[in-house]
This record gives structure tokens, C-alpha cells and sequence, in this order.
């Protein structure tokens, strides 16, 4: 029966975006839309259902840049999350991001957060997530221009299902379609579908395999672009290696997950990506660095 | 006594002077056999100095002295032809490659007038053998010589004495004059402003007007420039201590000069209101800035950024997606492929050379 739901629950999702879609047909600009790579770093910020909480507290940060032509570019996105009861129920977050086109042009997004964990068996649980916030974009004033700034009422839902090997899910991101003004342009906020599936797998106590593959569909385009990441671990903490594919680049990182210390579990990653434009070969050499801690 | 000796040897210095510069002219034909022929057509003008009769006559020098090769009298506005005599041993006559020379003779007077024809085919001059065709009027002895009044040009004045005829040229104090050219030269650009006259003395030719007065305004004080180079985006400013104005591109229309061509102008001098009209030739300088590097543009209030190096840009959004390509030298608007007004954000400047520049569109 659960299932059933959680089918159900998918199907509406999808129904949704498709209705949003098809409502949608003037011409807008777009919002820019993140570069981070969706590693199982970004469990939130890919669905508010996604991130398996661990322990009572959780903080994850992230930051990513580039080298070279587009070092002016940055990215820092934060969301930490406590969870009520033990290992299930209700779960409140607050999700912030941040994305600097440059140094005058600046995206920013803030979220409350809630979730709630429903065991399915004993082996699955259902995850129902959701972000209530705001999106704004900004453009410095300067001695030329004015520039501007604008909000608009953001939001996302995301639905998981959890085991102890396997992640998988859908969300919703930017449901409330609205758009932001801040200088006599209307941009769109991206509103797109994730659909993720995360899998661990273990034949030997000594090394684990995680992959992961995060598809996202652009709705308003009708684009579709695909994340894949595999991960090698050794005796459960340290990551050799992890692999990536992100739309058009090719990467690599290791780190380190859940390193008990004296107050919780510590978590460290570092990747490198570097992939051609689209048209263009340019060096698009770029890094992230992510903590995540999951306080006892 | 002594004052009167010197009186007469300086007289007698100045006849001799005067002499030296005296052509003979004889109107006595040639005995040479006649081989070829001028014509004159019955439409040429001649504009006569006096209403009398005239014979026109072609003549060689030999030793300055004008040796008469062919003539007959003139009928104004009739077809007419004069055969003339070619040299031959121990006749004078034409040789081919020389310059004819033209002298008319008043018969009631006998007076003789220079003057210079343009001919078929040979400009100015009749400089070979065979039949030839008068074209026009080029010179005379009857005219005036002198620039126009309140000179300004900075060109170099030419006395347009007809061929052949040497006449005395006597001139005012600080008048220079260049006669090694075919024509004398009052050298305008190296005289200071002032009243100068000249005046031309024959003793065979006559000169009507032989005293030419003129005043010279302007002398250039600096030669201005002709050549002119500017980068894409810039408008050219022509420093001058003079004032410039009006500026006309190559169809007349008043101009900026923002892009490469030639233009004409009108320079006006402070000090006497004279005008000089005059060219200049504008093209791109080789070492521009390859761009002027504003980090934010606004298209809508008319921003633009300037691409000065031969080269083709690309223009990238933020995600390295192409949006347009531009052949440079050029200006970008914050456009796209097909004109339109790209949505404000931030874009990459992709050089040929591989160097990159970052901008931020507003609106």
C-alpha cells in the first residue's frame, strides 16, 4: 500500500509540472540556474525529501568557483536541518543559496524547510519534502545604472524513498511560478523537475561503490541534462575517488564521510571538474569544496 | 658730374638688363618645304585685345630668336588651316619633340601678343610631327597675371606666360620668384602677408597689363596635416591653432569623423577670416586597444562596447553557450545573432587571440 502511494504521489508530481508547463507560453528570460555538480553533497538542495538524516542535527555547506575565465563566478549554498523525533517524523531546515554572476549580478534564494519520514517497512521509508521561501536577483547599482532588485515567492516539494543502500526520488523545484523584475526584464525562475536514484553497493567490508544519477527536465525548455557520479569508498569513511559527469564536464574529487568526532560525524569533499563550453573551447576548469556535520 | 656718370651707368646696367631678357621675333617664313598643318577650328575663341585684324604666326627659337615656321591671317570664326615648314639643312623649320610658340601681329599696328594654344590629343603643347588641331586658349599676353585680391590660399601662384616667351619679370621688394619651372612661380607659401606687386617688360611682346598688384594674407605657418588615424569608437579632433569647421565626409554631408575615409573641411584662420578648403584621408591606427573595457554596458541607454582590432569575437553566456560572433572592427550593443537585445546578465568576450574580458548587461 505504501507504494501504491508513493506512485501515486510521483504520477501527481509529474502531472503538475506538465500542467505548469503548458501554462507557460510567453517569452521570458530565464533565471541563471546553478553549476554546482548534484552530488549526494546536495541531497537538499536536489529535493527537499532527499537528505537521509543521520543524526538530530545536520549542516552542510558548499562553495564553488571556477579558475580562470569564469573565476568571477561563484556559488555558496548552506542548509541544515533538525529533525524532531528520532529517526522518523518531522524534520524542520532552512535551506540558503547564493550565485554571484559576476561581481554586480546576484542570485539569492532563501527556504524554510520541512519534512516528514514515514517507515514503510522495515526496510523503506517514505520521505515527503518541502521548501517554502523566496528567490531574489539583484544588479548593483553603479555610476551608470541605476540597477535593481527584485523577489518572488519560491517553493519546492520532493518526494523520497530511503533504505540503508538506496536513494531515490522526484522534486518539484520552483513550483509557484513567478517571475522577478529587477531591471525592466522578467526572468523566470527555473522551474524544473529532478528525479534522482542513489545506490550503494558492498561485496567486501573493506570498499563501498555508491552511484548516483540526478536527471534533470527544464520545463519551460524542455531540456533534459543528466548528473552521474560514482564514488569508491574505503572502510566506509574515506572517499578514494569519485567520478563525475556533469553536462558536459567531466570530473574528479575524494573526501572523507562521517568521521566520528567527539561531538558528531564530519564529513569533507573536494572536486574538480573541467569541461568545454558549449561552442566555444574555454578552459572551464572548476572546483567545490563541501563540509557537511552531523551533529550528535 | 660724378652723380650724373653714376646715373648713366646705372641706366645703361638696367637698358642692358632689360636687352638680355628681349626675344627678336621675325615674321619671315620659312623656306622649308611645309609638311604638315594646324588647325583651327571656327568655334575657338580668341578674345582678341583689340578688334583689328590679326595674323597668326607659329614660331621655333633659335638663339632666342623666334624664327616664323608658318602663318597666315587669322579669320575669326572660320575653319582654318596653317601649314607649317619642317627644319631642314639650312632651312629653320620644326623639329619633332619641340614646342610650337604662337605670337599674333595686330596688321594696323604691327604690334605682336603672345599666346599659348592647348592642342589635340597633346594638352598645352604640340610637341610632335604631323597634323594636329588647336583645342582652346591656355595663355595670353593680354590678361592679367596676378592672384586674385587678398590671397589665402597656401598654393604656389603660377604666371602663366604663353610658351617660349621670356619677358622681364621685376618685382617688389620680398616677392620671391621661381622661374626654373616651364612657367615663372611666385612662391606664395614662402612670402610673408603683404602688398606685392610684379611687373612683366618685353621689348618685342606686348603686355597690357604688365603691372600686376595683389595682397598676400595668409602665409602658412605650419602645414596641416593629411593623414589622420583614429581606433574604432573614437571621434577624431583635428587640432589646429587655426579654427576648423565644417567638416563634410565624401558625399557633402557634415561629419563626425568616427570612421575611415577622406573628408573635406574648411580651415579658417584666426588672424584674417581667410579659409582654406582642403582634404584630409582618415584611416584606423594598426595599434588600437583591442577593446575599451567597461564592466557593465546598459543597450537601452546606448552603451556600447567598442572591438578596435581586425579580429572575430564571440560572445558567450555565462554557461559558455555562443551567442553571437561579431567581425571586428565593430561596436557591440549588447545584441544577439539576429539584433536582438540580449536579457541582462553576465557574458564572456572571446578574443582571436584567446584573451577574454567579462561584462555585465544591464537594462
Amino acid at each position: 500500500m505504501p507504494y501504491k502511494s508513493s506512485y501515486i504521489i510521483f504520477i501527481l508530481l509529474y502531472f503538475s509540472a506538465h500542467i505548469q508547463l503548458n501554462a507557460q507560453k510567453n517569452s521570458y528570460s530565464a533565471l541563471p540556474t546553478t553549476d554546482f555538480i548534484y552530488s549526494p553533497d546536495l541531497l537538499t538542495y536536489i529535493s527537499p525529501s532527499a537528505q537521509v538524516l543521520s543524526n538530530q542535527y545536520m549542516v552542510n555547506i558548499k562553495y564553488a568557483s571556477y579558475i580562470g575565465l569564469r573565476k568571477v563566478m561563484n556559488e555558496t549554498y548552506f542548509d541544515a536541518w533538525y529533525r524532531l523525533k528520532e529517526k522518523k517524523g518531522l524534520s524542520f531546515g532552512l535551506q540558503l543559496y547564493n550565485n554571484n554572476q559576476g561581481p554586480f549580478i546576484h542570485l539569492n534564494n532563501i527556504k524554510l524547510l520541512s519534512r516528514y519520514l514515514l517507515n514503510l517497512n522495515y526496510k523503506y521509508n517514505l520521505c515527503l519534502g518541502m521548501g517554502l521561501g523566496a528567490i531574489s536577483y539583484n544588479f548593483d547599482s553603479n555610476d551608470k545604472n541605476a540597477g535593481g532588485a527584485d523577489a518572488a515567492p519560491d517553493a519546492d516539494v520532493g518526494l523520497s524513498i530511503q533504505s540503508k543502500k538506496v536513494n531515490a526520488g522526484i522534486s518539484l523545484k520552483s513550483l509557484i511560478d513567478r517571475t522577478v523584475n529587477p531591471i525592466e526584464v522578467n526572468y523566470r525562475k527555473n522551474f524544473l523537475s529532478n528525479i534522482y536514484f542513489s545506490k550503494e553497493w558492498q561485496n567486501n567490508p573493506d570498499y563501498k561503490l555508491r552511484t548516483s544519477l540526478v536527471g534533470t527536465y527544464f520545463i519551460y525548455s524542455k531540456s533534459v541534462t543528466n548528473d552521474y557520479f560514482v564514488e569508491a569508498f574505503y572502510k566506509k569513511n574515506l572517499k578514494l575517488i569519485a567520478l563525475l559527469y556533469h553536462y558536459q564536464t567531466f570530473g574528479y574529487g575524494f573526501g572523507l564521510e562521517n568521521i566520528e568526532t567527539p561531538i558528531g560525524n564530519l564529513g569533507f569533499n573536494l572536486l574538480y571538474s573541467n569541461g568545454l563550453g558549449n561552442s566555444v573551447v574555454i578552459s572551464s576548469e572548476r572546483y567545490e569544496i563541501g563540509i557537511k556535520y552531523f551533529f550528535k | 658730374m660724378k652723380k650724373y656718370i653714376h646715373i648713366l651707368f646705372l641706366t645703361s646696367l638696367i637698358m642692358s638688363s632689360l636687352l638680355g631678357y628681349s626675344q627678336v621675333n621675325t615674321w619671315q617664313e620659312s623656306a622649308a618645304t611645309k609638311t604638315f598643318e594646324v588647325n583651327i577650328p571656327s568655334t575657338l575663341s580668341f578674345n582678341l585685345p583689340t578688334a583689328d585684324a590679326y595674323t597668326l604666326g607659329f614660331f621655333v627659337n633659335r638663339n632666342d630668336t623666334l624664327f616664323c615656321v608658318g602663318k597666315a591671317d587669322l579669320q575669326l570664326g572660320k575653319d582654318q588651316k596653317i601649314a607649317l615648314s619642317e627644319e631642314k639643312t639650312n632651312f629653320k623649320g620644326y623639329k619633332n619633340g619641340e614646342r610650337l610658340i604662337s605670337l599674333l601681329q595686330n596688321k594696323t599696328n604691327d604690334e605682336v601678343y603672345g599666346i599659348e594654344f592647348t592642342f589635340e590629343n597633346n594638352n598645352n603643347k604640340f610637341q610632335s610631327l604631323g597634323n594636329t588641331k588647336i583645342t582652346g586658349v591656355f595663355s595670353d599676353t593680354w590678361r592679367h597675371y596676378k592672384p586674385n585680391l587678398n590671397v589665402c590660399s597656401v598654393y604656389n601662384h603660377t604666371i602663366t606666360v604663353p610658351y617660349g616667351l621670356k619677358p622681364q619679370i621685376l618685382v617688389s621688394a620680398g616677392l620671391i620668384l621661381d622661374t626654373s619651372a616651364t612657367y615663372p612661380v611666385v612662391m606664395l607659401s614662402k612670402m610673408k602677408p603683404g602688398n606685392y606687386s610684379f611687373q612683366l617688360y618685353s621689348t618685342t611682346i606686348q603686355f597690357p597689363f604688365p603691372l600686376n598688384f595683389f595682397t598676400l594674407k595668409y602665409f602658412p605657418k605650419v602645414e596641416t596635416k593629411t593623414h589622420y588615424t583614429i581606433c574604432l569608437g573614437e571621434t577624431l579632433k583635428i587640432v589646429s591653432n587655426d579654427s576648423i569647421n565644417k567638416i563634410f565626409d565624401n558625399k557633402l554631408n557634415y561629419a563626425n569623423i568616427t570612421s575611415p575615409g577622406q573628408y573635406a573641411y574648411t580651415l579658417v584662420y584666426k588672424d584674417n577670416g581667410c579659409e582654406l578648403n582642403d582634404t584630409i584621408t582618415v584611416s584606423y591606427k594598426s595599434n588600437c586597444p583591442q577593446m575599451t573595457s567597461p564592466q557593465i554596458i546598459t543597450p537601452a541607454n546606448g552603451d556600447y562596447i567598442v572591438f578596435a582590432k581586425q579580429e572575430t569575437v564571440k560572445i558567450l553566456d555565462s554557461k559558455l553557450k555562443k551567442i553571437v560572433e561579431i567581425a571586428a572592427p565593430s561596436i557591440w550593443k549588447g545584441t544577439g545573432a539576429a539584433g536582438e537585445t540580449l536579457p541582462g546578465g553576465l557574458y564572456y568576450i572571446i578574443h582571436e587571440d584567446d584573451s577574454h574580458e567579462v561584462i555585465s548587461v544591464y537594462h
